[in-house]
């Protein structure tokens, strides 16, 4: 289980997370929702110690962050733009210890990508492609998701729907930022709600669903107002 | 090794216009001993037919001249420029190449680590080729003033110990060069710190780097009052004690700090 406990962030002289805590465990989706600018990629980049926390705890399974174990996927690669795929490859090959080569390959398959393409000449979805089967590879315990359906066409994002359901994603905690919740509101096990930098709600979603009858967005409109 | 994989990787990216720069000061030093053996061969020509010439050539005059000495500038001033390149560059862009560096499960410090290798590298790595490329310049010099019976005195040691920037790069002492080098993994230090501390805070202020540049300051003027005040009172070897013990401790503190920042307080 991921812990996130009371975290805080101010940039410059915005407070954008006050107090956020919540939790994401292992085997279930968690989606982090939220209007632009609540601070949803500062949680996930927070989490990976990217852009650390003013103040607050981050936990995994009880323990501090083991980079072995949690895997973040940002909406952009983090390669240098004229590296090639193979190069993409070779440098999480040597660099990461757990990154499993065989289902990087089985996972170029499906996607349907090229080893010798570079970044820079890749589309928007097909670099989504690449940072997600270079997440899963690292077979991570915790897959973080930054908007991993931003700007993409409707084939791509069915495939990452697709794979979210597979195998691959058995046992595995994933924790998502996303606008397109439509796309996956079928497969999300809890949902957070975040505005102005506070969770201002945290509900399990086939509860809201089969309970109350609602979707995440009549959840969210609700929340917002709008 | 971990480590030793990212000094490769570092050593990798670098080596292409480290290849450049160093073909730059070769071809500019050799183009400048050409012009220079042409035009002090054709001026004691020109004095020899119109008098007896009385001047006596040295290597001291060869790089005392202008293009010698701009290309050394010029390399070091790219090594200084490349110590802040080195990170800033991982920074570029949305798709941040130092995101996917933090994220290697293992000790943020190799980063550093790889950077400053790769710094030293470069730093030793010309000096070499600078060393190597002197004797050569050397050997021409002497052969063709020689071949033209030209006068001229001097040794190649006497020549380099009596250039600042030569003698800075190659002192007569093993001791001095150690000293020497010391002083620049600290300046590659101070960058680095720099760097480090205004990459942590920009999220924070505008005047990160005013802020990074006046603890840099701050940490330099300490031990520079403090020895106005004591200088009168120490005796040779008092200061040099004295100023073994800043070094020290200011190598200590700056990978402190790079240290604090990197792995605590860095943004990215």
């Amino acid at each position: 289980m991921i812990e996130v406990l009371g975290v805080k962030k101010r940039y410059r002289k915005k407070q954008v997370l006050e107090d956020v805590s919540f939790t994401a465990q292992k085997g279930e989706i968690t989606c982090l929702i939220g209007l632009n600018g609540t601070g949803k990629s500062t949680i996930l980049k927070g989490i990976m110690g990217l852009t650390p926390f003013d103040r607050g705890t981050v936990l995994v399974d009880g323990e501090p962050l083991d980079l072995n174990r949690v895997a973040f996927v940002p909406d952009h690669s983090t390669f240098p733009i004229h590296f090639t795929i193979e190069q993409c490859e070779a440098f999480m090959r040597d660099f990461y210890p757990k990154f499993d080569s065989k289902l990087f390959a089985r996972l170029v398959d499906e996607f349907k990508l090229f080893l010798e393409d570079k970044l820079n000449e890749l589309s928007k979805g097909t670099l989504a492609k690449v940072n997600l089967a270079l997440g899963i590879a690292q077979d991570p315990d915790y897959l973080l998701l930054d908007e991993p359906f931003s700007g993409i066409d409707v084939f791509s994002k069915e495939q990452i729907v697709e794979l979210f359901s597979s195998d691959l994603m058995e046992n595995r905690g994933v924790l998502i930022t996303t606008h397109e919740i439509d796309d996956i509101e079928y497969l999300v096990d809890k949902a957070v709600i975040l505005n102005r930098g506070r969770i201002v709600r945290e509900f399990d979603v086939e509860d809201v669903r089969f309970i109350h009858g609602k979707s995440i967005v009549d959840v969210m409109r609700e929340e917002y107002g709008a | 090794m971990n480590l030793l994989k990212l000094v490769g990787w570092e050593v990798e990216r670098v080596t292409k216009p480290y290849l450049i720069l160093i073909s730059l000061l070769v071809v500019t030093q050799f183009a400048w001993l050409g012009y220079f053996l042409w035009s002090e061969t054709a001026f004691y020509e020109e004095m020899r037919r119109t008098g007896t010439p009385d001047y006596v050539l040295t290597f001291s005059n060869y790089i005392g001249g202008t293009p010698f000495i701009l290309s050394i500038g010029f390399a070091v001033t790219a090594m200084l420029m490349y110590s802040f390149w080195i990170w800033y560059r991982d920074f570029q862009g949305r798709g941040t190449f130092m995101m996917r560096l933090l994220m290697i499960p293992q000790q943020r410090m190799f980063v550093f680590t790889a950077k400053l290798f790769t710094m030293m590298l470069m730093v030793l790595g010309l000096f070499s080729i600078q060393w190597i490329v002197l004797k050569i310049e050397y050997i021409a010099f002497t052969n063709w003033f020689n071949s033209q019976m030209m006068p001229i005195s001097g040794s190649f040691e006497r020549a380099i110990s009596f250039d600042g920037a030569l003698a800075i790069m190659f002192p007569a002492s093993l001791f001095n060069f150690f000293v020497h080098q010391i002083v620049i993994v600290l300046v590659i230090l101070f960058i680095f710190t720099f760097v480090l501390i205004e990459r942590s805070l920009w999220q924070h202020t505008i005047w990160a780097s005013v802020f990074a540049g006046l603890k840099l300051v701050g940490i330099l003027a300490v031990p520079i009052i403090g020895y106005f005040f004591i200088e009168k009172r120490l005796i040779y070897d008092e200061t040099l004690l004295f100023i073994g013990g800043v070094l020290v401790s200011m190598f200590f503190m700056t990978v402190w700090m790079i240290r604090h920042y990197l792995t605590k307080k860095l943004n990215v």
